[in-house]
């Protein structure tokens, strides 16, 4: 199917619509958001099978709760945080993250060219994301991207803020790593070597 | 660095998996809110309206005649089947009248009343109550002439005549048969049944059976039969199991009825929906599903009527046994996994579903007056068509023909009833 893109600058009618649950509109929704929404869970999913669980699962969440939203705010931001916990959530239930062994939280942050950033796209970084064991990738995710305190982070990891930082850290570190292995490679994206934590 | 993937990923889109809509509508709640577009609640609207004008039109009209109109009988008092209320002979036809009253006599002018005839018959007072509208300031100390406007297959002006001056001295009224009312007279007299019967037999047929518009609207509950079994293959071990649904379907109608025979009925239905619930079964497998299908349908209806004479004394009913057809679009269908998208002119559905479609349909139903006005019906129809195509779900793949099966209700209004001569 043709996922549409839209430039739906008023939502109101679409999301009455979705609050009867109307398919049409409900086809409407998902065409305008996926692409955006698909992209989150990539960033939060170990693999793309994962990712496209995640979408499903998310979208589900939007349309059973679409008549919770009151039209206050910013209708994107709300679809993302439901997109963003239930993410949170599979991880939680499917993954066995490694906040326990508190690193020094202190880690020195290599300092990373300008440069790279300028031959290296969007989907290169994603996929270092997602080379990211999964306690590392969702910390960095939610405090790098998505702009969540390592308090924020804390409460709804169930970790103590501490590990949170030593986390992203931590990530921040390899990444960094792939970054530099990256440019000597050549660009040639290959990371087959596996970053453990 | 943050800054950097932030800037990068946060507004990062990738194109997301194929099928990924038909997926997750595969997963939804099934569409079962009917969302009224502006136009049906208008079109409601103004259908309300114009039953309320109509009604007051046929409630409040003036009739200019001097002549009072019998617009509807009461309740005789005896049993139809006494022995005691034959006609001897037609000379006798009215008997003699002991009392005459009238219920609100000061205000017989103005609005219906009640005359009570008490008539000495057989040494045996007998009561025939009959309501009288009357009209201008006619009362009924000046009446000539009372008329029924009776029956069958075309109105009749019947009978009753008084010829007093005044009702309140009037010792006699005598009824006469005229014109063609003749005939049923005489039938009335060889079946030896009384004058009084006959009166309210005539009123009967007159207020319940002649022809006229009826309007009224409709529900109904019904079981779809949509899915077939695969053709057999020889290897294929898939099988599809029918369990019983229910959709729903409502709307209005409009009816007219030629005689007290033949008439005909159109309804609209705002929703008319085709479930059918169904369990796949293979040898591995089993698994539920369920098809909905929304339509607005138009059934035109043909109506035979047949109404079994019950004793005057009980309210009327009538027997409708209907044929018709009826045409249909499809406003949408919730179906997953079997139709994947619910938007009318997709690809997918058109390949699956007539967007239109014919069906035959038959209905019987059971018609119960309330009162002069308005009846109830209740009844089974049974609709015959070939709306899907084909439909295609995992190793199922047949042509179908759906067969629903109903009950149904319906409330109707008679907009007139008999017919001044």
């Amino acid at each position: 199917m043709k996922i549409e893109h839209q430039i739906l600058p008023d939502f109101s009618e679409i999301i009455d619509g979705c609050k009867k649950g109307n398919r049409k509109f409900q086809e409407k929704l998902y065409g305008h958001f996926a692409s955006k929404m698909f992209a989150v869970c990539m960033r939060y999913a170990p693999s793309r099978e994962d990712a496209e669980d995640l979408l499903q699962e998310g979208f589900l969440k939007v349309f059973n709760s679409i008549n919770g939203f009151k039209n206050e705010g910013s209708f994107e931001g709300w679809i993302r945080r439901i997109f963003v916990h239930t993410s949170i959530e599979f991880f939680r239930k499917n993954s066995k993250m490694h906040p326990m062994i508190e690193l020094n939280p202190v880690l020195p942050e290599a300092a990373v060219s300008e440069d790279i950033f300028s031959t290296i796209n969007a989907n290169e970084l994603m996929k270092m994301v997602q080379r990211l064991s999964d306690g590392y990738r969702i910390t960095f995710n939610l405090y790098a991207v998505e702009g969540f305190t390592h308090r924020e982070i804390g409460e709804m990891l169930n970790i103590n803020e501490g590990t949170s930082k030593s986390q992203v850290a931590r990530a921040r570190i390899l990444l960094q790593k792939m970054l530099s292995d990256h440019t000597k490679k050549n660009f040639k994206n290959d990371y087959s070597v596996v970053y453990e934590r | 660095m943050d800054k950097i993937f932030r800037d990068a990923l946060a507004q990062h889109e990738v194109f997301p998996p194929q099928n990924g809509w038909e997926k997750l509508a595969a997963q939804l709640p099934a569409e079962n809110k009917f969302i009224f577009a502006s136009w049906m609640k208008w079109s409601m609207a103004a259908a309300f309206i114009g039953v309320v004008i109509s009604t007051s039109i046929v409630l409040f009209q003036k009739d200019n005649s001097i002549k009072q109109k019998i617009v509807a009988i009461a309740h005789p008092i005896f049993h139809p089947k006494s022995k005691n209320i034959f006609v001897e002979k037609q000379n006798d036809v009215g008997g003699n009248l002991s009392t005459i009253s009238t219920n609100n006599s000061s205000k017989i002018s103005e609005k219906k009343s009640e005359i009570l005839i008490t008539k000495n018959e057989n040494n045996r007072n007998r009561n025939v109550q009959l309501d009288v509208s009357q009209n201008q300031s006619n009362t009924l100390h000046s009446a000539t002439e009372v008329h029924l406007i009776a029956h069958e297959n075309k109105p009749q002006r019947l009978l009753a005549a008084t010829n007093s001056m005044s009702m309140q001295l009037m010792t006699k009224m005598k009824l006469s048969l005229v014109a063609d009312g003749e005939r049923e007279y005489n039938r009335m007299l060889r079946r030896k049944v009384s004058n009084d019967m006959f009166i309210d037999e005539l009123l009967r047929r007159q207020l319940y059976f002649v022809k006229g518009w009826h309007i009224g609207v409709k529900g109904e509950f019904n079981n779809t039969w949509i899915l077939v079994n695969p053709p057999s293959t020889g290897t294929s071990m898939v099988q599809l199991n029918y369990k019983i649904d229910a959709g729903l379907a409502y709307g209005l109608l409009a009816g007219y009825d030629f005689n007290n025979k033949f008439g005909f009925q159109i309804e609209y239905h705002l929703v008319s929906q085709m479930a059918q619930r169904y369990e796949i079964s293979s040898q591995y497998a089993a698994k539920n599903g369920s098809i909905r299908l929304n339509y607005n349908h138009i059934p035109l209806l043909f109506k035979f009527k047949w109404h079994p004479l019950k004793g005057v004394e009980q309210k009327p009913v009538v027997m409708d046994y209907m044929v018709g057809v009826q045409y249909g679009w499809l406003k949408s269908t919730t179906k997953p996994n079997l139709i994947y998208t619910a938007i009318p002119g997709s690809d997918y559905i058109n390949q699956q579903v007539n967007l239109t479609e014919w069906d035959f349909v038959t209905a019987v139903n059971y018609d119960m007056y309330l009162n002069d006005r308005f009846f109830i019906s209740m009844g089974g129809r049974a609709t015959f068509g070939g709306n899907v195509k084909k439909l295609v779900n995992d190793n199922i793949s047949a042509k179908s023909k759906n067969l629903t099966l109903g009950l149904e209700v319906g409330l109707h209004y008679k907009l007139h009833f008999g017919k001044q001569k």
